[in-house]
């Protein structure tokens, strides 16, 4: 054959990645550059990033069956041709060594046994034992007996096929994603504020921003690409201002214009100044607040989401009705807020008055257009969803809110926290398209969509990620599944709250992972997945955006998807196993019927052939099913939605764009939603309408500082704070396999102020013991690096799956949203072996 | 030119999957049990060796093959453009930033480094002397052709 | 001292009506080869250069070329 060279083969590559960006295919044209045609069948597909909620597009090489290259999409819209360092390493993603390829039991002399050692069987031997102990569960306790933690890294028909498979098939609302530890908050926020879920403005915001303030984020490091359109909009017009709010210094200070530190949990009276502020000085858009905003007050004193004989649950007031809330007036709001002044700010911040009060004068001044930013600092509270609620009073007080540049905007970390975990509704309380399980008709809508009797849906909201692990532990859950997250590692409280369960011999726990991760060493069965590209797929980001990819390489060994894996089980029921009498008496022609026809094969999600799957890719569950399950899932999903202001588009268009952000209406993205001309839900002439709401009004909350669950004490003097790290990906699954990324970040660090250091004689390097109420890691001391925490307060990231700091920190949740507050707990630090 | 290390030449397909009944199976946690702790390692070394590293395909961000304690990267300053601007390399004999770095959002190229690919660190990282995890199988696509056309894949 | 060639792809979006003249122009530019055209005025280029200021120049070459709307840097690579 003819000898290929080096640079021929560059070359070739260079084509073909301007070919893909340019969407034309590669043709014997191409040929007069490369001496071999095999050359030429390097295929470049497109696929959405597999890491956070920013949705950048990939474009990804393959080359007989395996990855051999990626990089960032020139033509996505969200990332313009770059990655940060995570996604420039996609390719090695799939290629741990220990890769999981097996079903492995724990097993002693040939059977089941919870303290046996992982062995390994077959598929059929799994799901054997997998519905043993489900039937027994269900036959003892009922539903409610069974769980399932799922997560934001399901595809969106992965959810939708689980949420069926839970809320409909098995009858049991216990399925919760974790989301839960994410975003929760910030969905509870827009339901309260808005009404309807998600940020009404999109990424274009960027580029139309005069100020860009960060609420407990740190872009820098957990969305590297906004970061890069923030940098550039500020280097690029120097007007352009940043400021940053933490509780320690991080690497998104390097860029801001004012810095603040605060100490922990008193972001809410800072955003209560900025509203007293804007009302005083008369900054108060009358107009739009008199047209589109009514005011309540929250309940005050709802408790931290602890075990209900905790003190601290006996004591509160509300924690029974913690989202409730009452009606007043504009007069009566700034009333509330008055108290809150820029010398109360400053003290109870330890941020300097002058630089509060700079910022309060670009919130309220009509013609600076401000982003607000925010992630886990605001959503991991105590009072999260207070916090997202009061970020909205000050756009709502000004009316700078869903136009180019004024934009509230809830970032999220998993690249499909909104399009699975959120649009699905794969909560605990929720169903598709933003309905709840406890309101009749959002039962009857779906009952109807999903072609089941009234009545199959259970009404009652199911148990929470940390509600799950307390009724694992507690052995009101027997048999739990968990796909596609890292548990055992991301959960709060891990020794008294999460390992007690996962071992609790009552318990069955079942894991699917590509990897053998912490969780996975916890369980009982654990099952082998096809991650990412090894099937087909969509993620749903954080402005909205759906995104598709098609199956580019195959699983090794017996991996199978969580897809499969899910449909797969619900073979092994006939109805009679999962559904009561009563409801099968009322509708007999659902008897004898397994829960795979009546869920999956019920002529709605059968409904599309096999011929209409990709000829130039290969689709494993649609062979397997013998029909185009995906689009068979996604279709009857997307009638949630349609007509409701969730609107998708038709499943083949998104093989072919980079992603559209819903409601996709007459075939166009909405970019800017309760806004007139933006958004086509808007009543003409009502310039904005916030259609979440019966009255079209969103709502503004008078709430007020309350502290956080556990402070520092003499005998636990720091705060905790943890958090992420750029080269590592949440839990570190992924990117600890990947060589270049571990190189890098080998080790998760204590970050500590030096003078506390020294104070205890201490320095860089030093080994000391971290030790909560609840637990305690043993970790060296940083005080150089690129964290800086302020005196009395420690930083840890809990990526590495060696140093567990879930160990050590508190099961403290928002009472509303149930999210858990990983940066507020106390510690001590103790030397080593002293 | 650059070498390019022959690192196998066969490519693994298939990986070995766990053949017989393991007590433990996290990896990363080396054997110790979940409710253990295992011995605490030293902070990793930076390398600080200036050896540029073949990279697993042309689009992969270089690593730093130096140490970067303590530079700054901030609204000030950027330590890294001391030596890898366009106008920095002569006296420092550093690799000047590729030309992908002059273009902005719309494709269009800019006098110098664009804003956005301003913070060095997003895209490269430098290593440590901390030993692998867990292998990593991913092979490069000369490595794939080679396997493909059973032929040696050229180094001109 | 050891020899870098640049290699790099560059799209071209053109005036489909004047693809014939473009294509002509672009072959009287030394550095640049078409890999391929596409009727709807895409336009694919390779460089094979010494240096990164020749694709400059290169690709301000093209964008001055009548009926070439714009021209993007695909890729880059040194050997």
């Amino acid at each position: 054959m003819t000898k290929l060279t080096r640079r021929d083969v560059i070359k070739a590559q260079a084509v073909a990645a301007a070919a893909a960006a340019a969407g034309l295919p590669l043709s014997a044209e191409a040929q007069n550059l490369v001496t071999d045609a095999s050359l030429t069948d390097l295929k470049w597909s497109k696929a959405p990033c597999r890491f956070c909620g920013t949705g950048c597009s990939i474009m990804v090489a393959t080359k007989a069956g395996r990855v051999v290259a990626t990089h960032g999409d020139a033509e996505s819209e969200v990332n313009r041709g770059l990655n940060c360092v995570k996604g420039y390493f996609l390719s090695k993603i799939m290629y741990g060594k220990d890769r999981l390829t097996q079903p492995l039991l724990r097993k002693t002399d040939g059977v089941y046994d919870k303290e046996g050692d992982f062995t390994p069987v077959s598929w059929d031997e799994a799901f054997d034992i997998m519905a043993k102990k489900w039937k027994a569960t269900l036959k003892e306790k009922g539903p409610t007996g069974i769980g399932m933690f799922g997560s934001g890294q399901w595809t969106v028909w992965e959810g939708y096929a689980a949420s069926k498979l839970m809320k409909a098939g098995f009858r049991s609302n216990n399925l919760d994603p974790n989301a839960r530890h994410c975003m929760a908050s910030a969905v509870g926020g827009f339901m309260r504020t808005f009404g309807i879920d998600e940020p009404m403005g999109c990424y274009d915001d960027f580029e139309h921003a005069d100020a860009f303030f960060l609420w407990g984020s740190n872009m820098a490091e957990m969305h590297p690409i906004l970061w890069t359109r923030i940098a550039d909009r500020k280097f690029s017009n120097p007007h352009v201002k940043v400021g940053v709010l933490s509780t320690y210094k991080h690497r998104s200070f390097d860029l801001a214009d004012i810095s603040m530190i605060f100490t922990p949990q008193t972001d809410l009276v800072m955003l209560n100044y900025i509203a007293n502020y804007i009302i005083e000085s008369g900054s108060v858009n009358q107009d739009f607040v008199s047209k589109h905003v009514n005011f309540r007050r929250g309940n005050q004193d709802i408790g931290y989401g602890l075990r209900p004989e905790h003190p601290l649950e006996q004591a509160a007031e509300n924690n029974d009705k913690a989202g409730g809330s009452t009606a007043m007036t504009f007069e009566e709001f700034a009333e509330f807020v008055k108290p809150y002044t820029v010398e109360y700010a400053s003290e109870m911040s330890g941020v300097p008055e002058n630089r509060l009060l700079e910022m309060a004068k670009m919130y309220a001044d009509p013609d600076i257009k401000i982003m607000s930013l925010w992630t886990m600092g605001v959503n991991q509270h105590t009072r999260g969803v207070w916090v997202n609620n009061m970020l909205y009073n000050v756009h709502l007080l000004t009316g700078k809110i869903s136009t180019p540049g004024n934009s509230p905007f809830s970032l999220t970390g998993q690249p499909s926290a909104c399009g699975t975990a959120r649009e699905v509704g794969t909560f605990s309380h929720r169903l598709p398209a933003d309905l709840v399980v406890a309101n009749p008709k959002h039962r009857a809508i779906a009952e109807k969509i999903w072609k089941l009797p009234a009545g199959t849906i259970p009404a009652k909201p199911g148990a929470h990620a940390v509600l799950q692990n307390r009724h694992l532990k507690d052995g009101k859950i027997n048999c739990y599944w968990v796909q596609v997250n890292n548990n055992m590692q991301a959960a709060p409280n891990m020794m008294e709250e999460t390992l007690p369960g996962y071992r609790n011999p009552d318990n069955f726990i079942v894991v699917s992972d590509a990897y053998p991760t912490v969780t996975c060493e916890a369980a009982d069965l654990i099952l082998p997945t096809a991650m990412w590209v090894e099937k087909e797929g969509a993620y749903g980001n954080a402005e909205r955006r759906t995104q598709f990819w098609h199956q580019l390489v195959d699983a090794p060994g017996e991996s199978k998807s969580d897809l499969w894996q899910l449909v797969e089980f619900s073979k092994r029921f006939k109805i009679e196993d999962v559904w009561d009498a009563e409801l099968l008496d009322a509708n007999p022609e659902y008897k004898g019927k397994t829960m795979y026809d009546v869920l999956y094969a019920n002529g709605q999600v059968d409904a599309y052939p096999l011929e209409q799957t990709a000829d130039d890719y290969e689709n494993h569950e649609a062979k397997d099913f013998g029909f185009y399950i995906q689009k068979g899932l996604f279709e009857e999903y997307a009638e949630f939605g349609r007509g409701h202001g969730h609107d998708l588009a038709d499943f083949d268009t998104y093989h072919e764009v980079r992603g559209l952000r819903w409601p996709v209406v007459d075939g166009k993205e909405t970019l800017w939603r309760f806004k007139e001309g933006s958004d086509p839900y808007v009543t003409p002439g009502s310039d904005f309408e916030f259609y979440g709401k019966p009255d079209g009004k969103a709502v503004i909350f008078a709430l007020p500082f309350e502290p956080a669950a556990e402070s520092p004490d003499e005998e636990y003097p720091f705060w905790l704070s943890t958090g992420r790290v750029l080269e590592h990906w949440h839990s570190g699954s992924m990117t600890q396999r990947v060589p270049e990324l571990h190189s890098a970040v080998p080790d998760a660090l204590c970050y500590m102020h030096p003078d506390d250091a020294k104070a205890k004689g201490l320095r860089r390097g030093s080994g000391v013991r971290v030790i909560s109420r609840r637990g305690e890691i043993n970790l060296r001391i940083e005080t150089r690096g690129r964290n800086k925490p302020p005196k009395g307060l420690v930083f840890v990231p809990w990526f590495d799956a060696a140093k567990l700091i879930n160990k050590v920190t508190l099961d403290a949740t928002d009472p509303i949203s149930k999210q858990t507050d990983y940066k507020k707990c106390a510690v001590k630090i103790v030397p080593m072996g002293a | 030119m650059i070498k390019i290390h022959a690192i196998a030449t066969a490519l693994v397909f298939a990986l070995a999957g766990a053949a017989f009944a393991q007590e433990s199976v996290a990896t990363l946690r080396a054997g110790t049990p979940l409710a253990e702790q295992g011995e605490l390692p030293q902070i990793a070394k930076r390398l600080n060796t200036d050896l540029r590293q073949v990279r697993n395909y042309p689009e992969q961000p270089p690593l730093i093959p130096h140490k970067i304690d303590g530079y700054q990267i901030d609204i000030n300053v950027n330590k890294c453009l001391q030596c890898h601007s366009r106008a920095a390399v002569g006296d420092s004999q550093a690799p000047m930033v590729s030309i992908t770095h002059f273009m902005n959002r719309d494709n269009q190229f800019l006098a110098s480094v664009t804003p956005r690919r301003y913070f060095c660190t997003q895209c490269h990282v430098p290593r440590s002397d901390a030993p692998d995890l867990v292998e990593n199988t991913f092979v490069d696509v000369d490595q794939v052709l080679e396997y493909m056309a059973g032929a040696k894949s050229g180094d001109n | 001292m050891t020899e870098v060639i640049h290699i790099s792809s560059l799209l071209l979006r053109a005036d489909p009506q004047k693809l014939e003249q473009i294509l002509a122009d672009i072959a009287k530019i030394e550095l640049a080869e078409v890999a391929m055209t596409d009727p709807s005025g895409k336009i694919i280029i390779t460089l094979e250069t010494g240096n990164q200021s020749q694709i400059i120049e290169a690709m301000t070459q093209l964008q001055l070329l009548d009926g070439v709307v714009n021209a993007s840097l695909v890729y880059h690579q040194t050997d």
